[in-house]
Formats: C-alpha cells, structure tokens, sequence
C-alpha cells in the first residue's frame, strides 16, 4: 500500500517525560487521517516531528516513499507538505494577502496562486484588510490559505476548525474533501471536535501517553466496538425474553425499542427472521453506529486499564 | 544562493508599515531637527567655529555613533525579531522548505540594512541641515558643506558597528523576551559612555565605542577593521546557532 505517510518508532522526550514514545504512524495515500488524542497526548509533538520542527531523538519519518534526513531541509519533500500547526501564526500589520505573499516568495510558488487559495478560503474580499482586523475564524481562513499556497500533497492541519462559524466549518469540510477526491491530497487533521473528525475522516488514528494506540478505517475503529443492533416490534417485553432465550444478549432501551448485541454484522438477518417467525411485528430494524466521541473514550479506557 | 534571495525578499516584505522603519527614519530626523533648533535659537551657543563640520557635524557624528545609533539598533533588532517572537511565527516559517539559515541571514542582512538606512537618513538630514546654516548664516557662508567627510565617517562608523549589530540580532532572537537585547544594549551604551573616555585600542574595540572611534580616528583602521571582522564571524556563528537550536 502507497503511504503518504509513514513513521518509524518516532520517539522524543523532554527531559525525564516521553511526549512520544515509539509511534508508527501509517497513513494510507488520498485520505483524510483523524489523529486524536486528549490533550498532552503527543499530538503537536508528533505532528512537529512529522514537519520537522522538532528532531527525534530515535526512529523517522517517512514521507511518499522518501526518507526524512535528520540534518538537511529536503526541498522536494516539504515542498509537498502543507501545515497548520497550533494557532494561526500572521503578521498583523500586513494584510491577508501580504501574509500570503511573504510565504510564497519563500516557497518560490506562481503569484497566480494568492488570487486562487484567496477564493478557496473565501478571503478574497477582505485580502487587502490588515490582519489586525481579521476576526478569529478569519484569521483561521488565512492561515489554512497559506498552508495550501504550495498545491501540497500532504496537509496537516492542527485544529483547523478553531473559531470557524458552522457555515465556515461546513466548507473546511468540502474544502478538504475536495483536496482528497480532485486533487489526491492526503490530510491528516488533529481535532478536538470528535464530530467534525467524524463528518470527514475515513482512517483514524489515536494517540495517548504519546503511544498509538489505534490506527486504521473508521469502520475498523466500529466493527473493534462490537456490532448492535435497535430493533421496535408491537410486544417488546415478549420479545426481548425470546431473544435472550435464544441466547442474543438484549436489553430494553427508551422508546420501547430493543438493543440486541451481534458477533457480527450478518446476524442482523438471523434476528430478523426469529422474531418473524415467533411471530412479532418487526417495524424497525437499524444497525447502530457508535459515535467517534465513544470509540475514543472506549480506546483511551482500555489504554489506562 | 537562491534561498536566501528569496528569504531576503521576503523579510523585505515583513517590514513593510513597521514601527522598525520608522524609527530608523524618525530618531536621526529627530536628532538632526533639534541641533538644528538650538541652531536657529542659539547661533552663538552652537557655532563658535566657523566651520560648519566642527561646529554641526562633529557633534552629531558624536551623539549618534556613541549614543544613538547603539540604542536605535537595540531597538530596531529588537523590534524586527519581534515580528515572529510575537506569535511564535517559527513554526510556519521552519516548516516551510527553506533552510533556517537563509532565513537567520536574510534577517540579519535586513536588520543590518534598517539600521544603516538611519545612517543614511542622518547623513541627508545634517547635509541638509547645514546647507541651511551656510544659506541663511553670513558667519557660516565660507564653510564648505563637508559632504565628502561626513559620508566617509558614517560609513566608518556603520562598517565598526557591525559588531554590536551582530550581538544585538543574537539576543533578540534568541530570547523572545525583549527585556534581553534591550538591557544588553542599554548597559552597552553605559559601559561606552565610561570606556570612551581611555582612549586605548581595547576602548576603540569594545563593540559599543567601536563606531565613535571609527568616526572620530579618521585614519586609524584597527577601530574598523576588527569590529567589522569579529561582527561577521559573530553574525555567522549566530546564524548557525539559531538555526540549529530547537524552537518550541
């Protein structure tokens, strides 16, 4: 599998603390990667490691099949990387589109691309503002502006929804959609906002005490859960004895629906068909999805036990 | 090569609307318009000589290599490396592939640059000043407006101050508390205040007292020479410094 991505036991301490203890991070090509962790988990740390910001003290990183040197700042690779790290770092005193100016002198990209990641971010109307005047979300919009100024294949955003309006987050969310599907960008998006993450990633890795913990599909992050199954039928009481009888471990929830736990998701059809043929009245009958939100609390759980 | 033209290009660019620039262009404005004032107010006071160099050039080539122009670099550094301590700009500028050095030397290449347009604009301004004076003055109408002299002293001044230049960009940027390179610069000027009075060649060494040396030593090259050398392998080694620490 080609990875965008790749680290190699990646390792740092500070001090008598390891911020990132032995991470081996694999991040598929053309997708939106959520990287959770709670706060003080390693994650700005690793992402710092991953752009170079920071030197390892063991392992490396490993980008679109090109090894990371320690001691040289390879043009080819970061060239190709877009970040966003922490809070929007601007010059206040110059506008939106001077902000975007100096970076692009240092990356050497056509002028051309200022007028095209203005409009991408819906700045263009405010570019000639200072950024002083900027509003948070703004200032967030600019600051994703400049990560994209280089047309990056590999985007790492921490927080990029931070002080965006829900219209603002709304289009990050097709922005970087966009990014994968027509321009085969991979993104890796550290997030608190476990919905957002939800909404867009399709490979979630979760990180804790600076240790991986996890890293794969979502659906994967799902199936690790167990599969349940909310079924309504006309005699609930009846019919949840009949199901533990038949050995489908089930309790009644809110709403006189049932919650029957599956070993795997084709047993559905097998629950389905036994209250038919007890005879209940199947009017419903919905696979559950648990949220992001409790898979990463389950994760992190299972982690401190 | 490449690099660091586009990293100079870019700091030029960061300096736009500066309180920086500003005050390179105001402070020698400031100390030129009020010799001039005591000038206009008090002739007798200000020009004993006939001569408009003794009398007007020498004592602001004094005020401003001694005094000025020290604090004016603590300040200027200061100020310009405060244009990414502020909101930690070196993460964006670092992830960018641009090699940390080019970036250091671009700045300091632009902070040597904003510190010597004050130079400049001292020179045009007292150049001014003292065409005025030979105008409007009889007393002063046979004095020559020492165009040639002034400019060669400041330049002398500006190549010795290289120096305190170089130590000057090294503690702005390598503390982000600005009270660092302000307090070594201001104990700079204190300590140049007492050590210009001995006038031996460790005197005229001392990165603070090196540019009023050079000024006033016309002919001597030590006061020039060395500071200027020593300030460019301490400008190179705080280049590699900065850009091999780590920026958290």
């Amino acid at each position: 599998m080609p990875w965008a991505l790749e680290t190699e036991n990646l390792t740092r301490s500070f001090g008598a603390v390891k911020a990132v203890d032995g991470v081996c991070l694999r991040v598929p090509a053309r997708c939106i990667c959520g990287f959770l962790g709670p706060n003080g988990s390693g994650k700005t740390t690793t992402l710092r490691l991953i752009l170079g910001l920071l030197r390892p003290d063991q392992g490396h990183v490993t980008v679109a099949g090109v090894r990371v040197s320690r001691f040289a700042r390879q043009r080819s690779i970061y060239q190709s990387i877009g970040a966003l790290v922490e809070s929007p770092s601007l010059y206040p005193h110059l506008t939106g589109r001077e902000n975007l100016e100096v970076a692009r002198r240092l990356l050497g990209v056509n002028a051309k691309r200022i007028a095209e990641v203005l409009a991408e971010v819906g700045l263009a109307d405010d570019s000639f503002k200072p950024v002083r005047q900027y509003s948070l979300g703004m200032r967030q919009r600019l600051a994703l502006a400049l990560a994209l100024l280089a047309s990056p294949t590999l985007l790492v955003l921490d927080e990029p929804a931070n002080g965006l309006d829900p219209a603002g987050v709304l289009e990050l969310r097709d922005l970087l959609r966009h990014l994968v599907s027509e321009r085969g960008a991979t993104v890796i998006l550290s997030s608190h906002m476990l919905y957002e993450v939800e909404q867009v990633a399709d490979h979630v890795a979760i990180l804790a005490h600076g240790r991986l913990l996890f890293q794969g599909g979502l659906g994967e992050l799902r199936s690790r859960a167990g599969h349940a199954l909310q079924v309504r039928v006309n005699r609930p009481e009846p019919a949840l004895a009949s199901l533990l009888a038949s050995g489908w471990r089930s309790e009644r929830m809110d709403g006189g629906l049932l919650r029957v736990h599956l070993a795997n998701a084709e047993e559905a059809a097998l629950v389905n068909a036994h209250l038919i043929a007890q005879g209940f009245a199947v009017s419903r009958l919905v696979e559950e999805r648990p949220a992001l939100e409790a898979l990463f609390l389950e994760s992190l759980a299972g982690a401190t036990a | 090569m490449r690099e660091l033209i586009a990293a100079l290009s870019a700091e030029s660019l960061k300096i736009h609307r500066t309180l920086a620039v500003r005050l390179a262009v105001a402070a020698p404005l400031l100390l030129v318009g009020l010799l001039t004032s005591a000038g206009i107010t008090s002739p007798n006071a200000i020009f004993r000589s006939t001569d408009l160099s003794a009398a007007f050039a020498r004592p602001i080539l004094t005020l401003w290599t001694l005094i000025l122009l020290p604090m004016i670099a603590a300040i200027i550094t200061t100020l310009l490396a405060d244009l990414d301590h502020r909101e930690h700009h070196w993460d964006q500028l670092f992830a960018l592939p641009v090699r940390r050095s080019s970036i250091f030397a671009a700045k300091g290449l632009i902070a040597v640059t904003v510190i010597w347009l004050a130079s400049f604009v001292l020179f045009a301004a007292a150049i001014a000043a003292m065409a005025g004076f030979k105008w409007t003055s009889h007393r002063l109408a046979a004095s020559a407006v020492p165009v040639g002299w002034m400019f060669r002293l400041l330049i002398r001044a500006d190549v010795a101050s290289l120096l305190l230049i170089a130590i000057l960009f090294w503690c702005s940027l390598r503390w982000r508390n600005f009270v660092v390179p302000l307090g070594v610069g201001v104990a700079g000027i204190i300590s140049a205040i007492i050590m210009v009075q001995s006038r031996s060649v460790a005197a005229s060494l001392w990165p603070w007292t090196a540019p009023a040396f050079a000024a006033n030593l016309a002919r001597s090259t030590t006061p020039l020479i060395i500071p200027a050398a020593v300030g460019i392998i301490v400008a190179v080694a705080a280049c590699s410094h900065l850009a091999r620490r780590e920026w958290r």
